[in-house]
């Protein structure tokens, strides 16, 4: 089963992001800022990583960053921004530096799930053709 | 017939000539026994007459003449004698010779002329002539006339060529602009040049002695007169400059120079001096240097206009520079508005349209599913709502249509309520109150100062967001009441604690934390309208203390 991580500092939303994705057949684990993030990353090794840009202690861009430099084991984890502020510079930047997609708040549910699954499809085509046989 | 009376020798002559009484004369002319002798003798005498003389007889045939005669003739004793003046000289000459002899025999009156007579080598030659009648020293007593003649060509000559002189010297002062004036050594004018009577109009006499001060200017006179009498005491040249009233009435600047002469024995014999009008020299000197003054004037005046001009220029760039400054502040607070209301709308409006898309796609909506999304839903509204409050409070005070209304207030309830609410929304926080030293009631605008302490906690709860401690302290000290709001939060970059009170403005610590940069701005303006102040100590990962510092009262302390 495909593990989600959803990181937001709000909890309604984080609570709406697990029912949905719940719904869709994924396996959802929670984390309210950038650090618990970065340590459910190392303890649970989500498949995908679903993550607030702005958020105390260490917000979305700060948290890729941690993971480029600090732990490249990770950096293949596919990282979908959620931004309330659609501040084109700051997507590019991102981008640039690893992020693989920027979904803006509010959110289109479906939109995400759409891109969480395709992104899972991927992994467990490539779990098949990687698996020993 | 006298031919030329005139003669300025004649008074020096006359003595001279008077003859000598006749019988000593006579006598001692008897003593030579023979004519021969008689001869001799008178010859020798006129020998030695400096002047040249002749003796004629009654036919004006020439009888005698000494040596001093004969080079002025030009012919020697035995030509002369017995001829006449028509053998010899010009006959327009001989003429005139001829009418002073006629004269001189009938009349018996001396002559004394002046004539000018072709000399030896035809040079003219002026010659003072006297003639005497005589009578022959023998019987008949025959007349006879002696001449005597003075070369004064020399004389003459000098004496023209002094008057030529003096007329030169004249005529230079007369056309010379400056008139001279003279002084004795005591400083008595003895003599002023003719330019005194053109330039004063009064006569020249007058001038003399102390005469000339009468035209001074009287505003002049005394130091004039001082001037003047240093020179004549110290023997020091004079220059100086005074006013003279001229023939028309007005005054005139004049500059008067003098110089002493000194004696070989080094006494001063006079003073020279020369009197110059400068009336116009010096009036134009004045002009120019109060042209050079209107000048200066203009310029410094141009100067001080260049510096004025410079200071508002400088001024109106001070100006501009601070409305660009306040152009950009105003831009940096649209951009916080901006940055502000899209996060915190964002945030609630994502959560109402996450719960209505829930509430469409689920397949299993029960009614406490329902209820609870539309609790999410009414949540995220009213967060909306506090936000716009928030900003339309902050509208108030930029409009400056924020005001309160105070009233006696029970302050420490106050702060028991909003910390209960506080501790009511966030369970993780222990939230401490010590108020129990301010006053029962105060003067406050309850519901503003709610407000107040509500900012104020929730910030303490938000910047703290691992949980903690809070404490609420209050002192009372010089009529005012300091309530402190600690806790052990985030803190605040010391770079960004002046700003924290500034609209839209959020500490750059405060990054990832949902808030409008609202909430401190409006208090501090709450606080203010109060009379107090609300002040802030903070220290980066350490936390933040707010003081609200309130005036109470004499009436407040005496309720507690």
């Amino acid at each position: 089963m495909i593990k989600v991580l959803c990181i937001d500092d709000e909890a309604d939303i984080r609570q709406l992001l697990v029912e949905e994705l719940s719904e869709a057949g994924l396996s959802v684990i929670e984390a309210e800022n950038g650090e618990e993030g970065l340590r459910k990353i190392i303890s649970e090794w989500p498949d995908i990583v679903i993550c607030d840009v702005s958020m105390p202690v260490m917000n979305g861009h700060e948290l890729m960053a941690e993971i480029q430099i600090n732990h490249p084991e990770f950096s293949n984890i596919p990282f979908i921004m959620l931004t309330a502020m659609a501040d084109r510079q700051n997507m590019i930047m991102g981008l640039e530096s690893g992020v693989d997609d920027y979904i803006t708040k509010p959110l289109d549910l479906e939109l995400l799930v759409a891109k969480v699954r395709g992104c899972a499809n991927r992994i467990q085509n490539s779990r098949i053709v990687n698996a020993p046989r | 017939m006298v031919l030329r009376t005139h003669c300025p020798s004649a008074a020096a002559v006359r003595p001279r000539a008077r003859p000598a009484p006749a019988g000593r004369a006579i006598a001692a002319l008897r003593k030579p026994a023979t004519e021969e002798a008689a001869w001799q003798l008178l010859d020798n005498l006129f020998r030695c007459a400096r002047h040249p003389t002749t003796v004629k007889d009654a036919a004006f045939r020439y009888i005698y003449a000494n040596e001093q005669a004969q080079r002025l003739l030009g012919r020697g004793l035995t030509e002369l004698l017995g001829t006449t003046d028509y053998d010899a000289l010009p006959r327009g000459q001989a003429d005139r010779i001829r009418a002073a002899d006629i004269q001189v025999l009938h009349s018996g009156e001396e002559q004394l002329f002046e004539q000018i007579c072709a000399g030896p080598g035809g040079k003219p030659i002026t010659i003072v002539t006297h003639k005497r009648r005589a009578a022959m020293p023998h019987d008949d007593a025959e007349p006879i006339v002696i001449t005597e003649m003075t070369d004064v060509t020399d004389l003459r000559t000098a004496e023209r060529v002094l008057r030529e002189r003096e007329e030169h010297l004249r005529s230079l002062i007369q056309l010379h602009p400056q008139t001279p004036w003279v002084a004795d050594a005591s400083g008595q004018v003895v003599e002023v040049g003719p330019g005194w009577a053109q330039l004063s109009g009064r006569p020249l006499p007058e001038a003399n002695g102390t005469g000339w001060e009468e035209s001074v200017h009287p505003d002049d006179l005394w130091w004039v007169r001082e001037n003047w009498a240093e020179s004549v005491e110290t023997g020091t040249p004079l220059d100086i400059e005074f006013r003279i009233r001229a023939r028309t009435g007005d005054y005139r600047w004049h500059r008067s120079r003098a110089q002493p002469k000194v004696s070989e024995g080094g006494a001063i014999e006079r003073w020279y001096g020369l009197l110059e009008d400068i009336h116009d020299r010096r009036l134009a000197l004045e002009a120019f240097v109060e042209h050079e003054q209107s000048l200066r004037l203009h310029r410094n005046e141009l100067e001080k206009l260049v510096t004025e001009r410079t200071a508002e220029l400088n001024q109106k760039n001070i100006e501009l520079n601070r409305l660009l400054e306040h152009e950009r502040e105003v831009n940096a607070l649209q951009r916080r508005f901006v940055v502000m209301t899209s996060h915190e709308f964002r945030t609630p409006l994502t959560v109402i349209d996450a719960a209505a898309q829930r509430l469409t796609r689920t397949t299993s909506a029960t009614p406490d599913y329902l209820t609870d999304k539309a609790a999410k839903i009414r949540e995220a509204v009213a967060r909306m709502v506090g936000v716009m409050e928030s900003i339309l409070a902050a509208g108030r005070l930029e409009t400056g249509t924020l005001s309160i209304t105070t009233a006696p207030c029970p302050i420490r309830d106050l702060i028991e309520d909003c910390a209960a609410r506080a501790r009511e929304i966030s369970p993780a926080h222990h939230i401490h109150v010590d108020v129990a030293r301010l006053p029962d009631m105060m003067r406050l605008d309850r519901e503003a100062m709610e407000g107040v302490f509500t900012n104020l906690l929730s910030n303490a709860v938000k910047y703290m967001p691992q949980g903690g401690e809070i404490g609420i302290l209050a002192d009372l000290s010089e009529g005012r009441a300091a309530i402190r709001i600690i806790d052990q939060g985030i803190g605040i970059d010391a770079e960004d604690v002046p700003r924290i009170f500034d609209p839209y403005f959020r500490a750059r610590s405060a990054r990832g934390i949902a808030g409008t940069g609202i909430g401190l701005n409006i208090a501090r303006e709450i606080v203010k309208l109060h009379g107090g102040s609300i002040e802030v100590s903070s220290a980066i990962g350490k936390g933040t203390t707010m003081y609200v510092i309130l005036p109470v009262d004499d009436n407040s302390v005496a309720v507690n």
